[in-house]
C-alpha cells in the first residue's frame, strides 16, 4: 500500500467512522476502498462507528459540559452533541472541536423550547477556558496597603458573559445538582436526581443576568453575578481599563446610585481576588 | 472467560492500601481520584494522559499533577500523536509533548501504533493500520522525527483492533519489533490488547506474545474487555479476566518487571477497585 493509497484508505475509514449511524453499513461495503480490509473482519468497522458517537457524546457531556448535563440531563446534551458532530467534522484538538457548539444550538429549530441552553453551553466553554488558562499571579495581589483605584485592574484571565437568561441562577442550580449527586452518590438513582433537578429549576426566576468567571487560585474557580447596573463598568474593566477609568467611563447617575450595593459588590470581587494591582 | 468478581474482591484485604511499595503495578491518573491519591501514604506508579494536561497553562488539573509527580514515578501516555497517519506529523503536538515531559520528567513516554485523524476529521479513536513494508518505512520516519523533537525515547503500544487488512505482511508484534530495531523506540506491551486482537483475528495470543523482543518492552498495560457479537471490545470498564492475568504473569517472568498500568476508564470506577487490582498484580506468582 503506497502513501497515496494509505491516505485514501484512511480517509475512507474516517468517513465511515463519522457517517450518520442511521446509514446502513452496506452502503460502504460496496465501495472500492473496502477491499483493503480482511473480508472476515470488515463488518466490524461498524464497531468504530458506534464507538465514535458514544465516545464524543460521553466524553464531552462528562467533562466540558458536565454542568450542562447536571442541569438539563446528560441524554439531552448527548443528543445535541451527536447532531453537532454529525454536521461538524472535528479538528484535531478536542476542545477546539466544540467551540462552535453554542452557535450550532442557536440555529436548531427545536431550541426554541429551551432557548437558554446555548448561553449555558457558552458558560461551560468559558469555565473550561478559564480553568486551563494561566493561574493568577500571587505577587500581583493586594496587601493591606491603601488602594489607588488607578492601579486596580481585573485579572488577565477572566471572562464576562452577558445573557438575557438567568445564567447565574442556572449556574448555581447546576452546581447544587452536581454536589447533590456527588454527596449522595446517586448516579444509580435517576429519579432522586430528577426530582432534585426539577425542584431546583422551579426556583429559578426569569431575568437577564451577567456573570464574571475567573480563578482565585490555581484550584479555585469563581463565578460572580454582575448586577445589570454594573455591566457597563465590568465591560470597561474587561477591555483593560483600570477601576478609576472604568467608573469615569460608566458615568453613573449619582442621584439613584446605590453606593452600598456597589461597595458590597466591589468587596466581593476583591475578596475573591478578581483584581490585581498594576505592575 | 473468568473475571475477577466482587466477592473475590472482598475476600482479601487487597483493596485498602498499596501493600507493596516496590511493586510494578500502577494506574492511570484520573481527575475523579486526585484526592484519594493525595490521601494515600504510598503511591504506585501513575500514568498521565498527556493530552489531558499538555495544552493547559494553569488550573486545578496541573496543580494536582504537580503535587503527585513529586511523590511517585510517573509515565506519560498520549492518544493524539497519530503516528501512522498518511498525512504529515503534527509537529506542534510533538513540541507541546516535549515541554510537558520536561515538566513532569516521566520514565516512559508512549503513544499508540495507529492512526486517529486526518487534517479535517478526528476519530478520537485508535484505528488500525496495515502492517506492510510501506507503513513500516512511514512510521519509522515519523518516530525518528518525534524522537528528534522530544529528545527522548518514544514507546509505542499495540492496540486492540476489530478489523484487519488483507495486505498485512507482519503481525503487530513483529511490526513493533522491527520499528524498535530501526529507530530505537520502545514497546508498551498491552497484554489485554494482545488477547483481544488475537481473539478478533483468530490467532494464538501466546504465540504472539512470545514474539516480542524483551529488551524493547518498556511498559505494560492491562485492562478488562467485553464480548460483543463475534468479537472482543477493549472497554477498560471491567476487572481484568483470568486469561489476561495469565499472559501478564508470563510477561513478568519472561520479559521482566516494567511499570504495569491498570487501565480503568469507566466514569464511575471505584478507587478501591483500582487499588485491589494494583495489589492483585503486585502479588502475582
Amino acid at each position: 500500500m503506497n502513501d497515496l493509497k494509505l491516505i485514501n484508505n484512511q480517509n475512507f475509514f474516517l468517513e465511515v467512522v463519522h457517517s450518520n449511524p442511521n446509514i446502513f453499513l452496506e452502503q460502504f461495503l460496496i465501495r472500492q476502498e473496502i477491499h483493503a480490509f480482511n473480508p472476515k473482519t470488515v463488518h466490524r468497522i461498524q464497531a468504530y462507528r458506534n464507538s465514535y458517537y458514544a465516545r464524543i457524546s460521553n466524553v464531552f457531556s462528562e467533562t466540558i459540559f458536565d454542568l450542562a448535563s447536571c442541569l438539563f440531563g446528560s441524554d439531552f446534551i448527548k443528543g445535541f452533541l451527536i447532531d453537532y458532530f454529525y454536521e461538524n467534522p472535528s479538528p484535531l484538538e478536542m476542545t477546539e472541536s466544540v467551540k462552535e457548539f453554542p452557535s450550532f444550538l442557536e440555529k436548531q429549530e427545536n431550541i426554541r423550547y429551551c432557548p437558554f441552553v446555548p448561553d449555558f453551553i457558552k458558560l461551560c466553554l468559558a469555565i473550561n477556558d478559564i480553568l486551563g488558562a494561566k493561574n493568577p499571579e500571587s505577587d500581583l495581589e493586594f496587601t493591606h496597603s491603601p488602594i489607588n483605584p488607578e492601579k486596580i485592574y481585573l485579572q488577565l484571565e477572566i471572562k464576562f458573559l452577558k445573557s438575557k437568561w438567568p445564567i447565574y441562577q442556572m449556574y448555581c442550580c447546576a452546581k447544587a445538582i452536581q454536589d447533590f449527586v456527588e454527596e449522595k452518590n446517586l448516579y444509580s438513582s435517576e429519579n432522586a436526581v430528577e426530582e432534585y433537578r426539577l425542584n431546583k429549576l422551579a426556583a429559578v426566576s426569569d431575568c437577564s443576568e451577567n456573570i464574571l468567571i475567573f480563578k482565585s487560585s490555581p484550584y479555585s474557580l469563581e463565578c460572580i453575578l454582575v448586577p445589570e447596573e454594573f455591566a457597563t463598568l465590568t465591560e470597561q474593566l474587561i477591555l483593560g481599563k483600570n477601576l478609576a477609568e472604568a467608573i469615569d467611563y460608566t458615568d453613573f447617575e449619582e442621584t439613584n446610585f446605590n453606593y452600598e450595593k456597589f461597595s458590597k459588590w466591589i468587596s466581593l470581587l476583591s475578596e475573591k481576588k478578581a483584581f490585581i494591582k498594576k505592575l | 472467560m473468568t473475571q475477577l468478581s466482587s466477592p473475590f474482591l472482598n475476600s482479601g484485604n487487597l483493596n485498602q492500601n498499596i501493600n507493596l511499595s516496590h511493586g510494578v503495578f500502577g494506574a492511570g491518573l484520573r481527575a475523579c481520584h486526585y484526592e484519594q491519591w493525595h490521601n494515600l501514604d504510598t503511591l504506585p506508579v501513575l500514568e498521565i494522559i498527556a493530552d489531558n494536561y499538555m495544552f493547559l497553562k494553569g488550573g486545578p488539573a496541573l496543580y494536582h499533577l504537580a503535587r503527585i509527580k513529586e511523590r511517585t514515578t510517573v509515565v506519560v501516555h498520549g492518544v493524539g500523536l497519530n503516528i501512522a497517519s498518511g498525512y504529515d506529523l503534527d509537529r506542534n503536538y510533538c513540541y507541546a509533548l516535549k515541554d510537558f515531559c520536561n515538566f513532569i520528567n516521566p520514565t516512559v513516554i508512549s503513544d499508540h501504533l495507529c492512526f486517529s485523524a486526518s487534517p479535517t476529521h478526528n476519530s478520537f479513536d485508535l484505528l488500525p493500520i496495515p502492517f506492510t513494508n510501506e507503513t513500516l518505512n512511514l512510521v519509522s520516519e515519523k518516530i525518528n522525527i518525534v524522537q528528534d523533537i522530544i529528545q527522548k525515547q518514544l514507546t509505542l503500544e499495540n492496540i486492540s483492533s476489530y478489523v484487519s487488512y488483507q495486505e498485512n505482511s507482519y503481525t503487530e508484534i513483529e511490526f513493533l519489533n522491527e520499528l524498535c530495531k530501526r529507530t530505537g523506540c520502545g514497546i508498551l506491551l498491552d497484554i489485554n490488547n494482545i488477547f483481544v486482537s488475537a481473539f478478533n483475528h483468530g490467532y494464538d495470543p501466546w504465540q504472539e506474545i512470545r514474539k516480542v523482543t524483551a529488551s524493547y518492552v518498556k511498559q505494560y498495560h492491562i485492562a478488562g474487555h467485553s464480548k460483543i457479537e463475534d468479537y472482543l471490545f477493549d472497554t477498560h470498564d471491567k476487572f481484568v479476566c483470568e486469561e489476561v492475568w495469565n499472559l501478564m504473569s508470563w510477561a513478568l517472568k519472561n520479559i521482566g518487571n516494567r511499570p504495569a498500568i491498570i487501565e480503568r476508564d469507566d466514569a464511575h470506577v471505584k478507587f478501591e477497585d483500582l487499588i485491589f487490582e494494583i495489589n492483585y498484580g503486585n502479588n502475582l506468582k
